[in-house]
Formats: structure tokens, C-alpha cells, sequence
């Protein structure tokens, strides 16, 4: 399948690459690993007529910690590096089950955790655990740098608060709270597929009660969202089998999935009362707080 | 469009490229550089069949531009593993029998392994099924016997072991509806009542209207249906047998005749000159030419030339890759002879000693310009004057046509125009070129096939013998049929079998076809998967298994039912 001719503008800095998004804006795109681009291009979903390529800039493909600060992801750091990052698995055990669950080996090889929330799909695999780790993105633009969490990075569909001009520089995820726990789950209908539906949970517990918790589920509104009405139902209790139920109801009842090829709305309300029960329970148990009858 | 310079590694040698930027990495290898091993299948990253090794670590090289290669090694299958052993990888996959599908016999079970061949498509390659309990627990290539296979068994084969052979809703028995017509109810009875219901219908129809009011709809063979069921229409007495060859081999096969007194096939065993590839794609389908042959000379430098309207996959490697518009193919090959007749570049031995009328031929080729050719197919002079000084000076040029013309208009007319380029040219019967299968080179399945023109039990009676050529090639032409039942003429046949085939799909004109048959009488069909749905109109159903001669054993059971002509139409053998 041919990919539509287009100019190709490499950049060596970033600043040089904001500098060539904005000379030939709005029709300007940058390329990371290709892997949405390239499809939505063959399939003439997307033509733009000029493509930033950031490979020529060095030091992009970092996955740095530093206990303190945090994690920091570059934005050509790939989600198989971030699969394999031994850092991430210790420390962000739910970016690694996200990593692990994204699309196959010579896709991960290719495709950056960047550019999946960059392309602003709905069902982007890694927002969940990064909004439930309350991760930011840094962005760059001509008119200078600022920061945004990436729970309000998302628009709708395929639209972010990037402006034409602008490039993701690095993620930044803070440190987990002492004893927190997190899950990501996602139903698909192959592995490799994208998700139908996916939830995120992360428990820090106080005592015996579930202290904080947030919710995040992915694939079933316009956007990743937080499931605000299943966290109040936990935040501060003692979790029970009652609640743990009455929470997933709550996730399932603030989902507003639509019905497509893959599977009908109902069905993907369904199972996300499943999958958050389910990635709540896992929070629960990873964050050692038992689920009483 | 501004080119890029590029070097990298690819199988440990150095390469220097100018690329355009949306040039990608399986292009660069196929097109550039023809290691054709990475395949591009979905172009999109789902299927894997384009993976590489980039930088140490498997990419998909359909989502990879050819400008982000630079600098980095590559490695392909080719780089990989030789023709002659097996790499570790391989290994792994025998030692473990990856790839196998899982049908849930105990591994212990006896195992039989017996020599059969795919019924999965028309190239009926030679394969080894192996069989524990009962059932089919896996198939492979038959790489002894000699006989041409494909690979695809490997993946194709074995998934129809769940796909087809263990299918839930497989008929295993005859089934007869129970509801109204299009409900989709049916219920089970037994072959013999099945036998005799479509028996006695057989013999009232024949008592009361005569055989050839009943007709025969076969598909694509999967076994000897075809011998079995067009002897059974011969001893029944009906000259009204229809298969897909409309719209499959006829055309070609019709024009070779009509040219060389019979059908030619290309020559495997030697590496041609030239491959012309004319409306054939069989780097993804099986016919005509191996894909391992089209390897093979692929791998050895042969010239490749590629006349399709798509950018289909051989065209990427072609040397010329001729766009005709769709449905000129005729014109392009007149176009073709007048250059290769009007600068002599034919075989002149072979014009003398083998041709008749080649002085009309030339006359004929007077009454139009080159420039006429090129409005007419929209390929420019240039490229018609190129390839046929290729044909006429590459020897032994092969061309291979495929049902891209078969499919098209005036399909019989064009293959004679190809088949004519073939022989003056020198390229029929030459090694490497076509070749005329005899008794000691036959490619062809064995048996003969029955020509309706040489049954004559009802003369006169056949449905479309106002088309005598297509009549004496194979079969009535499917939409006469559809026309009899809804017009009533010559007369409204009254049973339909249908045999391997959906009319509803492989007829011209479904919604016609459809109407048809809830017109007329019964329609029984012997199949291996339940499809009422899409058959709706059926009046009975006969289970069948995937085996040609259990069908064949369901027509064996008519006629001792005596389903055959009183006074004994003959079997043609
Ligand atoms: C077979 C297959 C399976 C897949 N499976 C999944 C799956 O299971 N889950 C899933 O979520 N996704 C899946 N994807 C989608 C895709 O692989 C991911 O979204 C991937 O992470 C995108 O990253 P990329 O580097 O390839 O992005 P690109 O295609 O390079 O870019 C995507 C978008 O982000 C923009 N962009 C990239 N980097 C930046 C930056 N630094 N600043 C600003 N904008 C930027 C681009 O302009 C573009 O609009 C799949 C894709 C394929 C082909
Ligand atoms: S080409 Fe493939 S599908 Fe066709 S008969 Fe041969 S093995 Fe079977
Ligand atoms: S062609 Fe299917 S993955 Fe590249």
C-alpha cells in the first residue's frame, strides 16, 4: 500500500521542529514512530502535505528515573523500551502491563508512548496508567514551553490541547505514593488489537481504608476518563464487597461507549463494569488492603 | 519531490539509495533490491508477513520509511536462512509443531499419514493428511511424490482442519426444509430417504417431461465431482450441465484451441528469458504458474513484465509494468502483433512451417495505427513498441495470462490475439516458453473432461444452442439458464442440482438468479457447510463431506435407484 507523497522536513532540534510546524501549519505533522500516521495516511484518512521527522534530534528516546522526581519519558522512547525499562516494572507496574498489552513486538519496536497519546485516540493504551499516575506532558511550542496533565491533554476524538505548533518534549510521571497499588486491564478482541474497552486503578491506601483511588477508563467516550463517580464510592472506606460492586456499577454507569464493528454500546457498558471491578480488586490487593465481605 | 541519499546494511552488504520520503522499507527491498520473502500483506501493520530486523529488533517494514533507515543494518529472511537446511528458528517451530492447529486428540492416539490433495482451491496440490481418531489431526505439503504443490498448506490447509473439517455446522447428513421457502428450517433424514425422494423426482420429471428438464450447476471440483456429475447427467439424459468455466478457463482455453488445437500451459522446468504476466497475480493466487516457479525466476534475474491495471504485487518488481485500461486488453495485444509483424521480429521458421493465414493477419494489423491502440488502452506507443521488442528478442519469453482476462470482455477474442503473439513470436512449445501438454507432459488432472458437444442423448434440446461454441466447450452459459426458468423458453426446466456451487454468487446477475429458482421446482445440493441462509430458496439439501467421492457416491446411489435413462444413455467413459 503506497503512503501519499509528502514533504519531508527533518529537524535537528527541537526547537528547530516547532519552528518547521509552524512555518507550514496547519498542514504540518511530526513523525515519531509512524505506527498511527502511516495507516491513517495509506488509508488517505490523514494527507498532510509536510511530515517533521524528530529522529535526526538526539537524546529523544530517554526513560529515565530518578527517585524524587520521578519517571521521564522521552518522546522517542518506544513502548517496548518502556515495556523492558526494569524501573518501570518496579516502580510503574501498570505502564509496564500497558506497555505489554499494546499491539505486537515489531509494532512496540516502533510505535512511542508519545505518540500514543499525541494521536488523541480515545482508546490510547498508555492513558489510563499515565492518568492514573497523574503524569504530565511538557510541550514545547515557538512561543515558549508549559505543562499540562495528561488527564486534560485529551479533546476528543483524535484532538489534543496541542496547538499546530506544538511537540510533546517528555512525559513526566511523579513518584507513586508509599504502598500504593495500580491495574490496567483491557478487553480487546484479539490481544493485539485495540482496547474496547480498558481501565486503570490505582489504590493508596491509608490504614485500613482505601485513601485515595482513581479510576480512569479508556475506549468508551471521546476521550480517556476518570471515573470520578466509582472514586467517591471508595475514597476514605473501609472496601467491601458491597462497595467494590456498587463502584464498578458506577464506572460502567459513567461510560458513554458507542457501538460499532467490534461490539455493541451495551455490551462494551458491560464490560467495563467487568474490567473496573476487576482492575479495582487487582489495585486493592497490590496495594495490601483486604476486601472485606 | 526531492530524493534523499540513504546508506545502510542490508544482509551484511552496503547500500546506497536515493529515496523518496514516502518510500518504505518493504518497498525499498522488494522493488529495489527484489527480496521478495518480505511479503506485504495487510500494508498496516496487522499481519506480520513484511517483519524485519532492523537495528537488531523485529519491525514491521510496511509502517517504516525507507529515509529512517539510514544508518541502520537490516536484516530479511534471506539473510537469515539458506534453501537447503532448516535455521534454529525453523527448528523450534518443528521441535515444538508451532503452526499446528489443536483439535483436541490425545497426542498418543495412532496416527495414519495418507497421500491425498488440497481441495481448497483449483491448484489441487499434492498433500499429506495426517489422521488419528477419526480425524483430521494435520496436513502438510506431499513433498515426495513429485507431484507440483504449493506451501500454503501449511497455514491455509491446516486451518480448515477447524475451519471446514470440524466446522459445528458441517452437514454431515441430507437435510430436507421443513418451513416455508427462505425460512431456514430444515430437518435430518436419512440417505435413504433422501436418495429416494431425489430419485423419484428424477424419474417423474424424465417420464412426464423429458431429462433435459432437469439441470446441472457444478462449481469449482473438489474431488472428480465434475466426471462423476456430468457422466451422471449423461446417463440421465440431460444435455443442461452449467459450470463456472464462463468465466474461468473456457475463454482461454477455447482460444488455444481455436489457435493451437488445444490448451498450453506455461513450461516450469525451465527459467525463461521474459515473463510476461498478463491479468495474473500469482504471488497471491495459485493457477497458471507456481509461486515457487515465479520465485525462482524472480531469484535468477529473469525479466518480469506485468500488464494489470492495479499496482498488484508483482508489479512492483516488474522491469515494465503496463497499466491497460480495463477491458482493452484485446486492443493492446493487436497493438503488440503489429509492431512484432511490422518490424519482422517474429519467428519466421515457425510462421512458415506452422501458421496458416498469417498474410490476413498482416492485412488486418494495416487497418490501424499504433496511435489508435494507444487511445484505445491508454498505454502510450512508447511502452507498446518496448514490450513487443522484448517478446520478439528475449527467447524464450513466457507469457502467462490469468482469469483477469477471463473475467473481462471479449475475453475469447483477446486470448487468441495473446495466444497468436505466443506462437509467432516462437515461444509455443519451446522450453521455457508455453508448452502443449501430451501423454508424457501432463499437467492437468487425470481423466478426460466430457464435452456436452459429444453427448447427443436429447439433440436439439439444450438450453442456449443458440451459443454453439460455448455449448461445445463446456457448459450452457449460466444466465441462459437463469433466462429459461424465468422466461419459460426454450422451456422452464423443473429440478436444479447444484453441486459445489452457490448460484446465487457464481451466477451472472444474483438478484435474477435468486428469483429462479423459487420459480421452479426442487433444488437439491450436495455441500459441506450449511449455508441456507445464503440459499434461501432450497428445497432439500444433501450433506456431503469434504470428498469428492462421497458426492460422487451420492450420484452412484441415484442411479441404482434408477435415476438413469431407460435405454441406457451411455457413459462417455
Ligand atoms: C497493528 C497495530 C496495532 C496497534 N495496537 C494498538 C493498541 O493495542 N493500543 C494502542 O493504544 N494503540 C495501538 N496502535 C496504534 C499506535 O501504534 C500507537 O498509538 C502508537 O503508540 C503511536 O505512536 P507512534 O510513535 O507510532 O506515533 P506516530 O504515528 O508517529 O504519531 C501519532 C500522532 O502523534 C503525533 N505525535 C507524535 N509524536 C509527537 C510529539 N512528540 N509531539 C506532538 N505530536 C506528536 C503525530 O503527529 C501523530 O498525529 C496500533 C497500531 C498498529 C499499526
Ligand atoms: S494452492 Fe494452496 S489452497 Fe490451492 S490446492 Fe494448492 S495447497 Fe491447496
Ligand atoms: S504488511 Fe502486514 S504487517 Fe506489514
Amino acid at each position: 500500500m503506497n503512503v501519499p507523497a509528502f514533504e519531508y522536513l527533518p529537524a535537528t532540534s527541537l526547537a528547530e521542529a516547532c519552528a518547521l510546524l509552524a512555518a507550514h501549519a496547519p498542514g504540518a505533522r511530526v513523525i515519531a514512530g509512524g505506527t498511527d500516521l502511516l495507516v491513517k495516511m495509506k488509508h488517505r484518512r490523514l494527507v498532510p502535505p509536510y511530515l517533521v521527522d524528530l529522529k535526526d534530534v538526539p537524546g529523544l528516546d530517554h526513560i529515565r528515573h530518578d527517585t524524587g522526581d520521578g519517571l521521564r519519558i522521552g518522546p522517542l522512547a518506544t513502548i517496548e523500551s518502556v515495556k523492558q525499562s526494569v524501573d518501570v516494572r518496579k516502580r510503574y507496574p501498570m505502564l509496564h502491563q500497558a506497555a505489554a498489552c499494546m499491539a505486537t513486538v515489531p509494532i512496540r519496536n516502533r510505535a512511542t508512548v508519545v505518540g500514543n497519546i499525541c494521536n488523541g485516540s480515545p482508546s490510547a493504551e498508555m492513558a489510563p496508567a499515565l492518568i492514573a499516575l497523574g503524569a504530565t506532558a511538557e510541550i514545547v511550542g515557538v512561543d515558549g514551553a508549559r505543562s499540562a496533565l495528561v488527564e486534560d491533554f485529551f479533546v476528543g476524538p483524535g484532538c489534543t490541547i496541542l496547538r499546530p505548533d506544538e511537540i510533546v518534549a517528555e512525559l513526566r510521571v511523579p513518584e507513586p505514593s508509599a504502598g500504593s497499588g495500580g491495574i490496567y486491564e483491557k478487553y480487546s478482541l484479539r490481544r493485539m488489537d485495540v482496547a474496547l474497552a480498558g481501565a486503570a486503578a490505582l489504590v493508596v491506601p491509608d490504614g485500613e481504608t482505601c485513601g485515595d483511588i482513581r479510576v480512569v477508563l479508556s475506549a468508551v467516550a471521546p476521550t480517556p476518563i476518570r471515573a470520578t463517580a466509582a472514586e467517591r464510592v471508595l475514597r476514605g472506606q473501609v472496601p467491601t464487597e458491597a462497595l467494590l460492586a456498587q463502584a464498578a456499577a458506577e464506572a460502567a454507569a459513567q461510560s458513554r461507549p458507542i457501538s460499532d464493528i467490534r461490539g455493541s454500546a451495551e455490551m462494551r457498558v458491560k464490560k467495563v463494569e467487568e474490567l473496573s471491578g476487576r482492575a479495582i480488586r487487582g489495585a486493592l490487593k497490590a496495594a495490601r488492603l483486604e476486601v472485606t465481605r | 519531490m526531492t530524493l534523499r541519499p540513504i546508506s545502510l546494511r542490508i544482509n551484511g552488504a552496503e547500500y546506497q539509495f536515493e529515496v523518496e520520503p514516502q518510500e518504505t522499507l518493504v518497498q525499498l527491498l522488494r522493488e529495489r533490491l527484489r527480496l521478495m520473502r518480505t511479503k506485504e500483506g495487510c500494508g498496516v501493520g496487522e499481519c506480520g508477513s513484511c517483519t524485519v530486523i532492523m537495528d537488531k529488533r523485529a519491525v514491521a517494514s510496511c509502517l517504516v520509511l525507507a529515509v529512517d533507515t539510514d544508518g541502520s543494518e537490516i536484516v530479511t529472511t534471506e539473510g537469515m536462512c539458506s534453501d537447503t537446511e532448516l535455521q534454529p528458528m525453523q527448528e523450534v517451530f518443528v521441535d515444538h509443531l508451532a503452526m499446528q492447529v489443536r483439535v483436541g486428540v490425545s497426542t498418543l492416539s495412532a496416527r495414519q499419514e495418507y497421500l491425498t490433495f488440497c481441495h481448497l482451491c483449483c491448484g489441487h496440490c499434492a498433500v499429506k493428511v495426517t489422521v488419528a481418531d477419526n480425524v483430521i489431526v494435520d496436513m502438510t505439503p506431499d513433498f515426495e511424490s513429485g507431484l507440483s504443490n504449493e506451501q500454503c498448506v501449511f497455514k491455509k490447509g491446516r486451518l480448515s482442519i477447524p475451519e471446514i473439517h470440524l466446522h459445528p455446522d458441517r452437514l454431515l447428513y441430507p437435510l430436507k426444509r421443513a418451513g416455508a421457502k427462505g425460512e431456514g428450517r430444515w430437518e435430518r433424514i436419512s440417505w435413504d430417504e433422501a436418495l429416494d425422494t431425489i430419485a423419484d423426482k428424477l424419474k417423474t420429471i424424465r417420464e412426464e417431461l423429458g431429462p433435459e428438464y432437469v439441470v446441472f450447476g457444478l462449481g469449482e471440483p473438489h474431488g472428480l465431482e465434475f466426471a462423476f456429475a456430468q457422466r451422471f447427467a449423461s446417463v440421465y439424459g440431460s444435455p443442461n450441465v452449467t459450470t463456472p468455466g464462463w468465466f474461468c478457463g473456457v475463454p482461454f482455453q477455447t482460444a488455444n484451441a481455436f489457435t493451437f488445437g488445444q490448451g498450453a500451459v506455461p513450461d516450469e522446468e525451465h527459467i525463461p528469458e521474459l515473463l510476461v504476466l498478463w491479468g495474473i497475480n500469482p504471488n497471491h493466487t495459485s493457477g497458471g504458474i507456481r509461486r515457487q516457479t515465479v520465485s525462482n525466476i524472480v531469484e535468477s534475474g529473469t525479466k518480469i513484465v506485468v500488464i494489470d491495471p492495479r499496482k498488484i504485487d508483482m508489479a512492483g518488481v516488474a522491469d515494465l509494468w503496463i497499466r491497460p485500461r480495463p477491458g482493452t486488453d484485446g486492443a493492446l495485444a493487436m497493438g503488440l502483433l503489429k509492431v512484432l509483424v511490422e518490424e519482422e521480429l517474429y519467428d519466421e521458421g515457425f510462421v512458415r512451417d506452422w501458421t496458416i493465414g498469417f498474410d490476413d493477419l498482416k492485412a488486418e494489423l494495416a487497418t490501424f495505427t499504433l496511435t489508435d491502440v494507444a487511445e484505445a488502452t491508454w498505454v502510450p506507443e512508447e511502452q507498446i513498441v518496448e514490450l513487443a521488442r522484448m517478446i520478439g528478442k528475449n527467447k524464450p519469453t513466457c507469457l502467462q495470462w490469468g482469469n483477469g482476462i477471463d473475467q473481462g470482455v471479449h475475453p475469447f477474442q483477446t486470448h487468441r490475439a495473446i495466444s497468436i503473439l505466443a506462437a509467432i513470436s516462437g515461444n509455443l512449445n519451446t522450453p521455457g516458453g508455453i508448452v502443449l501438454p501430451d501423454a508424457e507432459h501432463n499437467y492437468v488432472r487425470p481423466g478426460k473432461f466430457y464435452m456436452l458437444s459429444k453427448r447427443a442423448p436429447v439433440a436439439g434440446k439444450t438450453i442456449g444452442k443458440e451459443y454453439p461454441m460455448t455449448i461445445k466447450s463446456t457448459s450452457v452459459p449460466s444466465w441462459l439458464l437463469t433466462r429459461a426458468i424465468l422466461d419459460e423458453k426454450p422451456y422452464m426446466p423443473r429440478m436444479a442440482i447444484f453441486m459445489l456451487t452457490n448460484p446465487a454468487t457464481s451466477f451472472i446477475n444474483s438478484k435474477e438468479t435468486l428469483r429462479g429458482p423459487h420459480e421452479a421446482g426442487i433444488l437439491g445440493r450436495p455441500r459441506s457447510i450449511h449455508d441456507s441462509d445464503r440459499h434461501p430458496c432450497g428445497h432439500s439439501l444433501a450433506g456431503g463431506i469434504r470428498d469428492g467421492a462421497r458426492r460422487g457416491g451420492l450420484l452412484a446411489g441415484l442411479v441404482q435407484r434408477g435415476a438413469r435413462a431407460s435405454k441406457g444413455g451411455r457413459s462417455p467413459g
